[in-house]
Order: structure tokens, then sequence, then C-alpha cells
């Protein structure tokens, strides 16, 4: 079987630890590697932003990353990539022998023609963002994606944070599900939550998410491996499901009121009531 | 001039708090053991583990200390236990069943030796990183690092090297309590969820089986817990479940949550007594499972609680007709 894992940039501690994982499938690993999250204009990017969202919900979003966002996203990755412990990882990573084909973005015509000359049976997107049917219609079997929040329950970005600002335990986990045209709406193959702990953050969380996401992601694999097909583990159901992007500003101001989640009511309550 | 403050400010707490402490030790020498024991016994009464219950709710002339010792060293069997017992001061003993079956270090012993070693840590291996790993990943990160930097422990040394399941009998003939401690010593909340429970529920069905008694207690490892682990240990047959959070323990405090203050060998009487009394504002210390000061929060939030969960032990108090509860 012939797995290609999609990556945007250079891989930190979660995709390494991904990549490693799905290595050591019994299955011809690929990685196909772009080199940019979105090459349009961001003036092109702002506009469609504004028209999607309004003037105000967009400049809240902007003001948000320049102000928390990104100073938060850095610290959040340094603490994953000590987690994940990074150094170990990215010796693996120069001496496995994965040569990544390198591409401008995932949904490029030069990475639909990398893919096409991969000819994988399975895709996974490891990171970067929404995929289009041109690319994860290239998988033979299945194209794969690990959400990390609770699908269909809760769709789109930062799931986790979300879940700690809006009291909402039941988002927090995750899911590996097939890739459609929607955004993380495919069929779930598995879907799971980590112990919510009081004390823990929103990295924390995310660690023990990805962990366990991964191990499954492995066990799906090694399951196409196997027989050619997996099983949908979780049956579809009718659950509210709720859509959430990047924060703005306000839910930026909430989380780090929230202490990123040590103050949150839905960790605090774990240890009064199960 | 610290010590005159640390006396005054605990006898105020003695004063005006009810209940009492848990105390929470690991290895002690015999004149350690023996100054520990002297600097509660001038202000508690030392209680056996079965009398908390009784304690908690009822008003004594002075608050009760229960000392419990967590992971079952040997130096709990060849030094405390005798010395405890010279003494007359019961105690309870928290055994990693794991450990003592297979009589290997733990984790942080080994860990231990390597900050010593290596007097920096390698990068992964930072205190507030190992502490929020999964155990597995977690030894192998030790044992790794361990075996590159070329470091063993000495298991002759009774400060590292776990006691014996015959060693832990011993000490329940002589009338100390043995609870459980996990299997392994894995900080439960970084497991999934059906590996912590298997872990608390095995450690508990093998001192049961080891001592021939049902095992009464169970303490979380590093102290880190949830009330859905709580429950399951409580499931599992024990009637009170030990936590770090350090505060005095009172009425308020279900059994399935009792908090203990960590003290160790080095301590002075003053530190001790000092301690113990910041204690008793349930807010100043931070919590040793690296949880800081989360626990006010949460207390908080219980007191707003109706007491909607209780121990088979709670349960069987509260149905008695002439309960002298406050």
């Amino acid at each position: 079987m012939k797995v290609a894992a999609l990556i945007v940039g250079e891989p930190r501690g979660p995709e390494l630890w991904t990549l490693r994982k799905i290595s050591s499938v019994r299955c011809e690993a690929h990685v196909v590697q772009a080199l940019h999250k979105s090459v349009a204009p961001k003036w092109k990017l702002l506009r469609s932003r504004i028209r999607e969202l309004g003037f105000f919900a967009t400049a809240s979003r902007w003001l948000g990353k320049r102000l928390i966002g990104a100073r938060e996203e850095e610290r959040a990755e340094q603490v994953l990539d000590e987690l994940f412990d990074v150094q170990s990882l990215r010796e693996w990573w120069a001496q496995c022998g994965l040569a990544p084909v390198r591409v401008p973005q995932l949904n490029h015509p030069d990475c639909k023609a990398a893919i096409e000359k991969i000819a994988p049976d399975v895709i996974v997107r490891v990171s970067g963002g929404i995929l289009k049917p041109h690319i994860f219609s290239q998988a033979k079997l299945a194209a794969l994606n690990i959400h990390h929040g609770r699908a269909p329950l809760i769709r789109g970005v930062s799931s986790t944070p979300w879940g700690i600002i809006e009291n909402r335990p039941e988002w927090i986990g995750a899911t590996i599900h097939l890739i459609d045209q929607g955004i993380d709406t495919g069929a779930v193959l598995w879907r799971g939550a980590p112990q919510l702990t009081p004390g823990d953050t929103d990295v924390t969380l995310h660690f023990r998410i990805h962990l366990e996401a991964v191990d499954a992601l492995v066990r799906i694999l090694e399951e196409y491996a196997a027989t050619g097909s997996a099983r949908a583990r979780v049956a579809a159901t009718h659950e509210a499901s709720t859509y959430r992007s990047a924060f703005g500003l306000g839910a930026w101001t909430k989380f780090l009121l929230l202490r990123r989640g040590r103050s949150s009511r839905v960790l605090l309550e774990r240890a009064i009531e199960c | 001039m610290l010590a005159a403050l640390s006396s005054i400010s605990l006898g105020l707490a003695h004063h005006f708090k009810a209940g009492g402490v848990v105390i929470n030790e690991h290895v002690l020498s015999r004149e350690e053991t023996a100054r520990h024991v002297e600097t509660f016994g001038r202000w508690f009464d030392f209680i056996h583990l079965r009398d908390l219950p009784e304690r908690l709710h009822r008003r004594y002339k002075k608050p009760f200390c229960l000392l419990t010792f967590d992971d079952g060293k040997r130096n709990n069997v060849t030094v405390v236990a005798p010395e405890l017992q010279r003494l007359g001061v019961p105690a309870v003993f928290f055994v990693v069943s794991r450990a003592l079956d297979r009589g290997t270090p733990f984790w942080f012993d080994r860990y231990e030796a390597l900050r010593r070693k290596l007097g920096a840590l390698p990068f992964g291996l930072q205190p507030h990183i190992v502490k929020q790993l999964p155990y597995a990943m977690l030894t192998d990160r030790v044992e790794r690092a361990c075996s590159q930097h070329g470091i063993e422990v000495d298991l002759n040394d009774d400060n590292i090297r776990p006691m014996t399941w015959e060693d832990a009998r011993s000490l329940y003939r002589r009338g100390f309590t043995i609870g459980a401690h996990g299997t392994t010593h894995a900080i439960m909340t970084r497991e999934t969820k059906p590996d912590a429970c298997e872990n608390i529920s095995k450690s508990i069905a093998r001192v049961t089986e080891e001592t021939g008694e049902p095992c009464s207690s169970f303490a979380f490892p590093n102290g880190n817990y949830t009330a859905e682990l709580a429950q399951h240990a409580i499931r599992c047959g024990v009637q009170t479940v030990m936590t770090t959070e350090p505060t005095w323990m009172d009425h308020a405090f279900p059994l399935w949550r009792v908090p203990r203050l960590q003290f160790f060998g080095t301590d002075s009487r003053t530190k001790i007594e000092l301690k113990t009394a910041v204690a008793a504002t349930g807010r100043i210390l931070s919590n040793p499972d690296g949880t800081g000061r989360v626990y006010c929060a949460i207390n908080r939030l219980a007191r707003t609680r109706p007491k909607d969960f209780l121990s088979p032990f709670e349960k069987e108090k509260l149905s008695r007709p002439n309960h002298n509860f406050e």
C-alpha cells in the first residue's frame, strides 16, 4: 500500500510524530511538502474574508491574531515541540530516508502532479489548509484527516480552545474522517477524547488528543493495508453540528482570562463531577 | 523568630480549624521520623485510617493527623515502620504493585540520578514536561537518556529499592494499613481513561490479594485525579481516595478526595509548623501535582454543589439513625 502524507512548511513536533508513526505502518510512505499554506495575494484573502465574515469580525480576527494569537500560537508550538521531544524526532526525520516532494501549495497543480506520480492508495493530510477535490480524489482508497475536535459536533479550527471558552466538554477530542468537499464533514472512522483534568491547558489537551488520534490513525492504515478498506467505527448521527473558525479578539481575551483553560469550568468540574 | 511565628500560626490554626491534616511522606531516616512525629504530636492526635470518617464528623479537643507514606520503598519497612511502632503512631503505606512484583526502581529515581549526573536535564525531560507524558512515553524517554549516559540506580539503597510483598504483609501484621498506589507509578490523568481505570483496579485487587484483606485506600500517583477516576477506585472497593491538595481536611471534603500535605525528611520543625499553619487557609500553598493553586477554585466550586457523590463508607454513616454529623 502507498501512503502520501501531506504537510505544509517545516514539520514541527506533532507533524513529525505523525509522520514517524505513519512510517511504522507496513506501507510505502511518501511525503508531499508544501512550502506555503496559500499562494493567493494577501489582499485577495482579505477581500474574501470581509465578504464571508463582515468588516468588524474580520478586523477583530486580525487584531486578535496580531495582539495575542501569534504569540500564543508560537508559545503553544514550543511547548508541543518539548512534549513530543522534537529534537529526537528531527534526528529521525534527517535519517529516515523519507525525501519530501516539495510543491508551492497543497492545492497547486504541481501538487496534483506530484500525487499523481506517487499514485497513493491513501492520502493523509498531516497539516495544512482545506484540500480541494482535485487533490483528495487522487487517493485510490481514502483521503484521511485528523480533526482536533469531535466532528461533526464541532468543525473548523481551534476546537479545543473553543470547547474551553464555551464550556463544551463534548467538543474536546479528535476525529479521523474521510476528506470530502465540506469542512470536517466526511464519514467518521474514529472519534475519541482525552481525560479532561483540572490543571490542563489547551496545549496539554491537544498533546494527549494528538497521541490518541495518531494511534488510531495507525490502526486504520493497518486495516487499509490488510483489507483494502476501513469500516466506520462511529455510526452516522444527527448530532447538532457547530462550525467555528479562528478566534477573534474577544475570544482570545476570554481564553487568556481563563488562563488557557486552567480556570475554565469545563476542566475544574472534572475534579468534583463525573 | 520564625520558629515563634510558625508556632503561633499553627496554634491559631489549631484553635479555629476543625478536622485535621493528612500527611504525605515518602522516605525518612530514623531521626527524621522521630522529628516529624514529635512536631505533629505537639498539635495533633495521630489517628488510624479507619478512624478518619469518625474524626471528620465529630469535634475533638485536638485536630487529627493521619500519616501516609507513598511508593512503598524498602526504607518504610526497615526504618520508618519500626520507629513509628516504637512511638505508637499508626500510618498508611501506599504501594505500587508492579514495583513490588518485580523489584524494579521507579522512573523518578532514575530521573533523579540523571539530573544529578548531568546537572541540566536533556531536552524533552524538563520537570514541567515529564509530568505531562503518558507512562509508556515517559519511561521510554528516561530509559533512553539513562542508557545513553550510562546511568544506573543503586538498588541496594533502601531509599530506592521497593519493598517486597512479604514486607508489605509484615507491615500489615504490625497494624499498619497497606493502600494501593497504582500498578505502575503512572500519572493517571495522562493515560487514556480505560488504561487508567485498569491500572487503578488491578492495583487495588493486587493489594487485596497479597494482604488477604480488602484494600481500603487508594492514593493517586503524583496526586493528579479526576472525580471519574476517584469514583472508579471507590467502585473497586476502597473507602478513601487520597490526592495531594495541600489543605486541612474537614467534613466538607468527601472521602474520595482526601487532601494531603506533602513533607520531606529534610523539612525542619519550623518549616513543618509553618507549612501546616499556612495550609489551614486552603489557598496559599501550591499543589505538588503541578496544578498550582487550581485546587482553590475546585474547592470553591465544590462548596456550591450538593454533596451528591458519597463513598459507601459515608453512605453507611449517613444511614445510621443517630449519626453525629455537624
